[in-house]
């Protein structure tokens, strides 16, 4: 084999590897039966509450069901002591919580229901790092 | 009141537009007024407690209700009030709640004679609400949070039109620093609420103007989910409920320039029925007030006949530190 096929080879090896691990990426999601939330508005306060987290990413509520899920940033690890904190902070008693570990298609939250925690960015600032890049680039 | 008894008021103010010379009248009118005052100040006003019966605000939550408020009374009385109530959750279990008042009121007023009317801000309350019994199951919720502070001087009760005070309908505040204590229990599931408050308001008598009498208060409320009927097997779905409350206010005798005025003690009972829509983020509402017993020892005092209502409520999260410390 050639030097230039050896390095094709072993570039694709870097390619495989990465997808590999692009893959097993996973969060942690927590799934909070609720005790006292009768209202969309006991919702808000656990909301408020979770923002205060710096890893919480999305959360979707059931309020037939009284439960919360939460999903936080990709690979970060959470303890069941981090989401009673949240329902009591949000002024209620704390409720047994469930943490998994999801990944793939398991963690789609453009289905209904699902709601971002922290904001993206602003456009404007999104629009300078790309012209910023442009000119490093 | 009587048509005459108003003319006679709104005539004499007319006829003395010289301070000076309006001396002889003042006390007179200043009784006059002050047995009005029993009636429309507080009555008319919302129960501050109300609100607050049992809902819990999260730590660092801050809460806005925005209300708007008319009433008409007879006979030629309209007002109308615009308090902004704000809560801010301290801790768990504490939260600081402020009421911001402005109202509008305007009194009698005919072909020969001008209404008398005035614009200000009413006196502020601010109180801490500290919940001392917590029943969390799933779906429901049960409170009783005692709540206690005052009022702050922030209204006027020594308003003046053309020479002398305006009747006390028309006055907006106490002039004295008011303790408030009260407190409030509540239940509440998906589908049915109910709630009750007693709440006393303490008022000294000031040294000038019109002193309105203490006040208790004791409101009542059941309130039912009406859409959607079932609720969906997932997700938030905002939420249509009717409301039904009923408030009982006591007023004790007022105090003009110091000196008490004679029959201007009151009960009243009245219902108001609300329709509410709330969702994640926010709760709208519009209702009506119909006064079911005005009891006044005054034959001529203001008697309301309806009051109409619409508030809207914003939940923001305020930027805050993350807690160090927690316990259950």
């Amino acid at each position: 084999m050639s030097a230039a096929g050896r390095m094709g080879l072993v570039l694709l090896v870097v390619l495989a590897a990465g997808t590999a691990a692009g893959e097993e990426v996973w969060r942690t999601r927590a799934v909070a039966k609720l005790y006292g939330v009768y209202s969309p508005r006991g919702f808000f306060n656990l909301v408020v509450r979770l923002k205060c987290l710096d890893n919480a990413e999305w959360v979707n509520s059931d309020l037939k069901l009284a439960r919360i899920t939460v999903d936080f940033a990709p690979g970060e690890e959470v303890s069941k002591e981090t989401l009673a904190r949240v329902q009591h902070e949000a002024g209620y008693r704390p409720g047994p919580v469930d943490l998994f570990r999801v990944t793939g298609e398991t963690v789609d939250h453009s289905a209904p229901g699902w709601m971002r925690l922290k904001s993206p960015p602003p456009k404007k600032t999104a629009q300078r790092s790309r012209v910023a890049r442009r000119r490093r680039g | 009141m009587s048509g005459p008894s108003l003319a006679l008021i709104i005539q004499g103010v007319e006829r003395c537009p010289n301070r000076d010379a309006a001396i002889p009248g003042r006390r007179g009118l200043a009784l006059i007024a002050a047995m009005l005052a029993v009636v429309m100040p507080r009555s008319a006003e919302g129960s501050p407690a109300t609100f607050v019966t049992a809902l819990p605000v999260a730590t660092g939550q801050l809460l806005v209700r925005f209300n708007f408020q008319t009433t008409f009374s007879n006979p030629q009385f309209f007002g109308l009030q615009t308090p902004v109530t704000i809560a801010y959750g301290l801790i768990p279990h504490l939260a600081l709640f402020v009421n911001l008042n402005r109202s509008y009121q305007t009194l009698g007023g005919g072909p020969d004679v001008p209404a008398l009317s005035s614009w200000a801000a009413r006196d502020v309350a601010v109180y801490l609400r500290y919940t001392v019994l917590k029943i969390d199951r799933t779906q429901s919720i049960f409170r009783i949070p005692p709540l206690g502070g005052a009022f702050l001087p922030a209204g006027g009760n020594a308003i003046r039109g053309q020479g002398a005070y305006l009747p006390g309908s028309l006055q907006t505040g106490s002039g004295t620093v008011d303790p408030y204590l009260g407190t409030a229990v509540g239940y509440h599931s998906d589908a049915f609420g109910a709630a009750a408050d007693a709440t006393y308001r303490l008022n000294p008598v000031a040294g000038g103007g019109i002193s309105p009498g203490s006040e208790f208060r004791s409101d009542a409320q059941v309130e039912t989910r009406l859409y959607p009927r079932k609720l969906p097997e997932k997700g938030l779905p905002g939420l249509l409920e009717v409301s039904l409350d009923a408030n009982y206010t006591r007023d004790a005798a007022s105090y003009a320039d110091g000196v008490l005025a004679p029959l201007s003690t009151g009960r009243t009972l009245k219902q108001d029925l609300v329709l509410e829509y709330s969702t994640l983020r926010w709760q709208i509402g519009i209702g009506g007030r119909w006064p079911l017993m005005q009891s006044f020892d005054s034959p001529t005092a203001l008697r309301e006949r309806f009051s109409a209502f619409l508030f809207y409520e914003y939940y923001f999260s305020l930027p805050h530190r993350r807690h160090r410390r927690w316990d259950l």
